[in-house]
């Protein structure tokens, strides 16, 4: 074994102890797709670090060490990045990246231990940062929820949307855009959307944070804005009925359709309209 | 011993008024709902009985469920004429003189109906046999709801009145 092999050895050794460190969920997220190797240059007594990834079309990607910035980058139209930070002090530090799109709406963080060696350069590669998602803060029963993003172009996102538990998969569009439509009527009170994007390789995305949203109770039951005999016919269809097979017709959502729900549409009431 | 006398006297008095106070403070935050009921009819004689309900604070829906002797009395309609009910929820209002059984819901847009003498429908009755005759309400199923856009309960009462038929 020559030297360069046996110091590139002892930098994997490196690599692979330093990752003992990462929380779990992190370490889990990266395994699968985070490619690790290291370059050797001449002596010194600081090394590089290189990421290259993708996040999704003409991101901003920011690269923190230690807990502060020490790089940014842009993605490409196709989503793809490359940026090396470099002269890092010789030792094991702690890197994370997250991507920003113009609204400032940014990816989950993840982040990794690199065991830094002088006149090497370390390379983290394959990385592929989650979805950004966005839904409306509030939906008024029974509304369908759309809920959107961006994400790393081709490849495929999925969401999952809490606590009536439904999973939705789209493709994302050449910029990165992505869609879905929820039209189950929701229960009411608080949910959340999850959601990852999986490359066309097969390599998948942290899950991004639960953003939460809320379904508000509405007596607007054909959603067209007014509250009127329209609606009045919808509840009566279901009138005295448990768990109507017309969802929207249980306002309060207490599994019956009954004079609760006639009195909270007489108070929405909007007319004849 | 007069102490005795004066200290027990304030405490009725003390007592005396907050009962009082009750009284008068559940009277402004129930509902009152009645049948105004003839005290007597007769035999054959075609009765008409308003239902009407005081309501303390504003309200937007109402259903009420009575039950009668069917031996004695029959329904033969319910008159919707001057309700301050402007929807009527479905099946609503029926009668089922085999089963004894009276029904009324319905309701009116916001602002809703507040206040007394609040007319619901009128109720015509046959009288078919002598004999006292009660229409209950069924206060399980029976309620008034505000107008709150969360239908809460509006706490009612209903008293019970006695109609007799003379042969």
């Amino acid at each position: 074994m020559t030297g360069k092999a046996r110091l590139l050895g002892l930098i994997v050794l490196g690599l692979t102890l330093s990752i003992g460190f990462v929380p779990t969920n992190v370490a889990q997220a990266i395994s699968s797709s985070v490619d690790l190797s290291a370059t050797i240059a001449g002596g010194g007594t600081t090394g590089n670090v290189k990421f290259t990834g993708d996040a999704f079309p003409n991101a901003l990607v920011t690269i923190l060490m230690g807990g502060s910035v020490v790089g940014t980058t842009s993605a490409n139209g196709l989503s793809a990045f490359n940026k090396t930070i470099i002269n890092i002090n010789a030792g094991v530090h702690t890197f994370s990246l997250y991507a920003q799109n113009g609204q400032g709406k940014k990816t989950v963080t993840i982040s990794f231990n690199a065991n830094v060696i002088a006149n090497a350069t370390i390379t983290f590669s394959g990385i592929l940062l989650s979805p950004i998602v966005t839904v409306p803060d509030s939906i008024k029963r029974p509304e369908s929820l759309t809920e959107s993003g961006v994400a790393k172009q081709a490849s495929t996102v999925t969401t999952f949307t809490h606590s009536d538990t439904i999973t939705k998969q789209t493709g994302t569009d050449g910029g990165g855009n992505w869609a879905v439509t929820i039209n189950d009527v929701l229960h009411l009170g608080s949910h959340n959307v999850t959601a990852l994007v999986i490359a066309n390789g097969g390599a998948q995305s942290e899950l991004t944070n639960p953003i939460d949203f809320l379904v508000k109770i509405s007596a607007d039951l054909n959603i067209d804005t007014r509250v009127n005999l329209t609606d009045f016919s919808i509840l009566m269809f279901s009138y005295g009925q448990n768990n109507p097979g017309a969802k929207a017709s249980d306002i309060n959502d207490d599994t019956h359709v009954d004079l609760i729900d006639f009195s909270v549409m007489m108070f929405y009431w909007t007319g004849l309209q | 011993m007069k102490r005795a006398v004066l200290i027990a006297s304030i405490l009725l008095l003390l007592l005396a008024s907050w009962f009082g106070y009750h009284s008068w403070h559940n009277r402004k935050t129930t509902a009152l709902i009645s049948l105004e009921t003839p005290k007597s009819a007769e035999q054959n004689q075609t009765i008409e009985i308003p239902l009407t309900i005081f309501v303390p604070s504003s309200a937007n829906a109402a259903e009420f469920y009575f039950s009668f002797p069917k031996d004695l009395i029959e329904i033969t309609d319910i008159k919707k004429d001057g309700s301050i009910f402007q929807l009527w929820v479905k099946d609503s209002p029926s009668f089922d003189n085999n089963a004894g059984t009276i029904y009324l819901a319905g309701g009116s847009p916001t602002p809703g109906f507040s206040g007394g003498n609040l007319h619901i429908g009128t109720i015509v009755v046959k009288a078919k046999a002598p004999g006292r005759v009660q229409i209950q309400l069924n206060t399980a199923k029976s309620r008034i709801l505000a107008n709150d856009g969360l239908g809460t309960l509006i706490p009612s009462t209903y008293q019970t009145v006695t109609m007799s038929i003379q042969p």
